[in-house]
């Protein structure tokens, strides 16, 4: 497919081999002065997607074009566009739940249309679509994976909260395994959602998306970054934002950050980006975030009620153990590569012991 | 309608939604059910995910009843957005309860009961928490309503053993609480008291779970289905229960694939189905045409929403019937069926895999809203002689090598052979096709084969097993009658048995087949009456359209596209106005010149 390097560097970085020049970085507490998805949103509290929508406009903002959004039904759809003033001087073209993707190419065909026309300038807008997981990994796929084929400008925002939240939490291809949905449920035989989920970045990018990357809101300035450079580099480039949703997840509405960095901590979650060379058949993939310590996945699991009944087979939690470390092996090439140590300190001395008994079977 | 006493009720209760309002509507809906009444429930959602004002509405009756009511007896009120949406919904010399603590003025009404009680501060009193503040309210309407203690206790233990001893022993003080404030601050009047009946309990279950347990009773095999508002619920019964009866669910990445998936396994000889929505019935569409084409039986659910597009997702519209009987490209011949009831959705579904089979073509099931979420007592026989007519495998007596599966007939109707079979192998396909199945696009196939196809629905309405779908009642002798379909049936039953009891003759037709006409029911209906009004909630009067289209006859359209479903007094009203002008009218004058509502409504 192509040739997978390892950038040098390690963390949040406003550097691109794509751009000539790095993007803005708003820093850690720095002040960022555009804004974002404005109140009137109804959302529910401890939402991610209500912050990771805010984050992904300021970002576009800051790249000093005018934001022209797709949006595909789904969450962020419902809970902003009861009141439409939440988007404020953004435009927004909601369409129907399959084709994001496909509405963000006609907006762009027109905005191309005008420029050629000589009617407003080149570089003044960018054309963003931001749909969730069911609209991008399920129902929208087809025409997300096209419009990635047919190499157009412009971002693809997937707001990843795992399941179908608004319509009753159902399932979607992004849920993980052994997580209950309402159509994946539990009984004696049925174990929460049997399948394991799919990475649609892993799709963007064997599909030739030039700048994959995902993020969450807890890491803000990662995120901010990682938008930015969607926006500037040319070409169709997806980014994943980490969605925490209480009620689907069956969490409290204040452990936002505590659940992400848990997720992080158990590499449930990898913070990345990756950039694609087409032409020259590479890829650079980029780790954003090395967590100071390792836990076992059982931490993560423990903290949302969809995974409760998971919890009472430990061989089920082996599993999804199992799964994360066979993900990692990839990402501790990049660090390995990075000369940082594979293995750091960590609680799961049988953690390691786990992965060994599994490579020896 | 609403003022007799004893067993005659309509209760309203509002509040946030995640207060328990649902929870305390459910209760007494299923004590009610359990002694033996009959009952309607609806309930409105929130356009929110989570939070937002949220009502439910039940309606408990000695007689079979599919209307919630229109106005209330009792209104209670847990804050005072729930007063100021609802307040209106309460009858003239209805009761009043509200949370006492409230900031905002009671709207105020002569001949209003008023019953204050601080449901806030008896929870925190007693438990010193609100979650149990429903569980007081529930007391206080148990102490009102007279519900028997025992059923009460007995449904808290099912409700809370499971969650510990602690909370189980919270909520029964939650409960005592209410019942003693209820019995110390107000005198007991007789007038909302429910007693038990000789009638054995009901069942209790919304359109959707009918529709689910009825496709479980027909023998479905294989479900496919994509998450949509308002159908879901049957997709997650069946998630739940259909493994468990040997089935096959799968959920997919959407609807197209659903369809497809009903296709090909329907296409091997299993019962398969699917359910959705307006917008996931658009998706379906064109592989609705490949099944009509390549005459493949499947069952498709669509509980209607407001549209067009996402339209409103959690609200009632009956705007999907001309897409269920004509969508498609070219002509696709299929079955529509529209259950009016709760009860109704379960049987239909039994007729709608029969139908399938027998007459190897799509069907599809119309609900709406207001059927899917209606809660209803169902009389617990339910299942019993519930019999699938698996017409499906009807062997050829021809040699393997003279079969032909798409064989002329006299019925339309040609020999199916399931696939696999050795000796009567054929493709099946979307290209017009020959008798063997080949494809052929010369001048008389295509009109032979295309007449094939839609004599099957010839077929199908002289079958004496559709004979009997639709309900007529009123005034046989009336010359003003009424054709509804689906949810509004249930207003216009009652509005029909208000206006003859008033003596005003009017009769009713509310098909259940709605594609192809049934003409032994139509014809005699038709000749039967003068005037004809056609109830329904869309815009353009798609029954009516039907109607006039069908047999020329001219149709009064009261449009009603409010997301909510029709009011009795609604269809009274229409019905006392109509009455009145054929009084007035000249004889020899057209009696069918339209309303002057429906003509603004038109032009």
């Amino acid at each position: 497919m192509f040739r997978v390097l390892f950038n040098s560097e390690i963390g949040v970085t406003p550097h691109s081999s794509l751009l000539s020049d790095p993007v803005l970085d708003p820093g850690d507490y720095g002040y960022v002065p555009t804004t974002g998805l404005l109140s009137g949103h109804q959302g529910c509290n401890g939402c991610g997607m209500v912050s990771g929508t805010n984050q992904v406009l300021r970002a576009l903002k800051l790249t000093g074009r005018f934001v022209a959004a797709s949006i595909g039904t789904g969450c962020n759809e419902v809970i902003t566009t009861q009141n439409t003033s939440c988007w404020g001087d953004v435009s927004v073209d909601h369409n129907n739940f399959p084709n994001a993707a496909s509405t963000l190419s006609g907006n762009r065909a027109a905005y191309e249309s005008l420029v050629r026309n000589g009617k407003i300038p080149a570089d003044s807008v960018v054309n963003v679509a931001i749909a969730g997981d069911g609209g991008s990994y399920d129902i929208g796929l087809q025409a997300l994976l096209a419009w990635i084929a047919r190499n157009e400008d412009g971002v693809y925002v997937c707001l990843n909260n795992e399941a179908y939240m608004n319509t009753g939490i159902q399932s979607s291809g992004a849920t993980p395994f052994g997580a209950k949905t309402s159509t994946t449920p539990y009984g004696k035989k049925a174990l929460g959602n049997s399948r394991t989920p799919q990475h649609l970045p892993d799709l963007a990018l064997a599909a030739g998306a030039p700048y994959v990357a995902v993020a969450s809101p807890v890491h803000h300035r990662d995120l901010m970054i990682k938008v930015q450079k969607a926006a500037l580099i040319q070409g169709p480039c997806l980014v994943e934002s980490y969605s925490v949703c209480p009620p689907g997840w069956n969490t409290e509405s204040d452990f936002f950050y505590e659940i992400t960095e848990l997720a992080l901590a158990t590499r449930v979650l990898v913070l990345y980006e990756a950039e694609l060379h087409r032409e020259e058949g590479y890829a650079i993939y980029t780790l954003s975030h090395v967590p100071d310590r390792w836990l076992p996945v059982e931490e993560y699991l423990k903290t949302q009620g969809r995974f409760h009944k998971l919890l009472r087979h430990p061989e089920l939690v082996q599993r999804v153990q199992a799964m994360v470390d066979r993900r990692w092996e990839f990402w501790s090439d990049v660090l390995k590569h990075n000369s940082l140590p594979v293995y750091r300190e960590e609680a799961g001395g049988q953690l390691r012991a786990a992965v060994a008994k599994e490579v020896s079977a | 309608m609403s003022c007799s006493p004893q067993n005659n009720l309509v209760l309203r209760i509002g509040g946030e939604s995640g207060e328990g309002v649902i929870t305390v509507a459910e209760s007494v809906c299923r004590i009610a059910a359990r002694m033996g009444l009959y009952l309607s429930a609806y309930r409105t959602f929130p356009a929110e995910i989570k939070g937002g004002a949220c009502m439910m509405q039940l309606r408990v009756s000695e007689k079979p009843i599919h209307h919630p009511g229109d106005r209330a007896d009792i209104l209670v009120a847990l804050n005072e957005e729930a007063v100021r949406n609802n307040f209106d919904g309460l009858r003239e010399g209805g009761t009043l309860i509200h949370e006492a603590g409230l900031e905002a003025p009671i709207p105020q009404r002569t001949g209003t009961r008023y019953l204050a009680v601080p449901f806030q501060a008896l929870a925190l009193e007693t438990i010193g928490t609100l979650a149990s503040k429903n569980i007081v309210v529930l007391g206080v309407l148990a102490r009102i309503l007279g519900l028997p203690p025992d059923q009460i206790e007995a449904l808290l233990e099912e409700k809370f053993k499971k969650r510990g001893a602690v909370i189980l022993e919270n909520n029964r003080k939650a409960l005592e609480a209410g019942l003693r404030y209820a019995a110390e601050h107000f005198q007991s009047g007789d007038e909302h008291r429910l007693s038990p009946t000789p009638q054995t309990g009901k069942l209790l279950m919304t359109g959707n779970e009918a529709a689910a347990l009825g496709s479980l009773a027909a023998g479905v095999d294989c479900f496919f289905g994509y998450p949509i508002t308002p159908s879901s619920e049957i997709m997650e019964y069946l998630a739940r229960n259909l493994p468990r009866a040997g089935g096959r669910f799968l959920q997919t990445e959407d609807e197209i694939s659903a369809i497809a998936g009903v296709c090909g396994a329907a296409w091997t000889g299993k019962r398969a189905m699917t359910a959705t929505s307006g917008p996931g019935l658009s998706l379906m569409s064109e592989i609705v045409g490949l099944l009509s084409m390549a005459e493949v039986p499947a069952v498709i659910v669509d509980s209607q929403r407001g549209g067009p597009s996402t339209g409103l997702p959690t609200k009632t519209e009956q705007s999907d019937l001309l897409l269920a009987v004509y969508g498609s490209h070219g002509e696709a011949p299929r079955i529509v069926l529209a259950p009016a009831t709760v009860r109704e959705s379960f049987d239909l579904m039994v007729v709608a895999f029969d139908l399938a089979e027998k007459y190897q073509m799509p069907v599809i099931v119309l609900m709406d809203q207001a059927i899917s979420s209606r809660l209803e007592s169902v009389d617990a026989d339910l299942l019993s002689g519930i019999t699938a007519r698996r017409g499906s495998e009807q062997k050829s007596d021809l040699a393997p090598e003279r079969y032909r599966r798409f064989q002329l007939t006299e019925s339309g109707i040609s020999p199916r052979v399931f696939p696999g079979t050795p000796g009567f192998e054929y493709v099946s396909t979307g290209l017009e096709h020959d008798e063997t199945g080949s494809p052929e696009y010369d001048e008389r196939t295509h009109t032979i084969l295309s007449a094939k196809r839609h004599k099957k629905l010839v077929s199908l309405a002289a079958d004496p097993a559709v004979a009997q779908l639709s309900s007529r009642f009123g005034d046989e002798s009336a010359t003003l009658g009424i054709a509804c379909w689906g949810s509004t049936a249930g207003a216009v039953e009652e509005a029909v048995a208000i206006a003859n009891e008033r003596g005003i003759p009017v009769q009713a037709l509310v098909p259940k087949l709605l594609h192809p006409f049934v003409q032994s029911e139509w014809k005699p209906f038709l000749q039967s009456i003068e005037k004809l009004l056609v109830p329904e909630m869309n815009f353009t009067g798609q029954l009516a359209t039907l109607v006039r289209s069908t047999y020329g006859v001219p149709t009064i359209r009261l449009n009603k596209l409010k997301g909510v479903p029709f009011h009795a007094q609604e269809i009274l009203e229409m019905i006392e106005r109509e009455a009145a002008k054929m009084e007035s009218e000249m004889p020899g004058s057209p009696a069918e010149a339209p309303s002057e509502e429906a003509v603004r409504i038109t032009r």
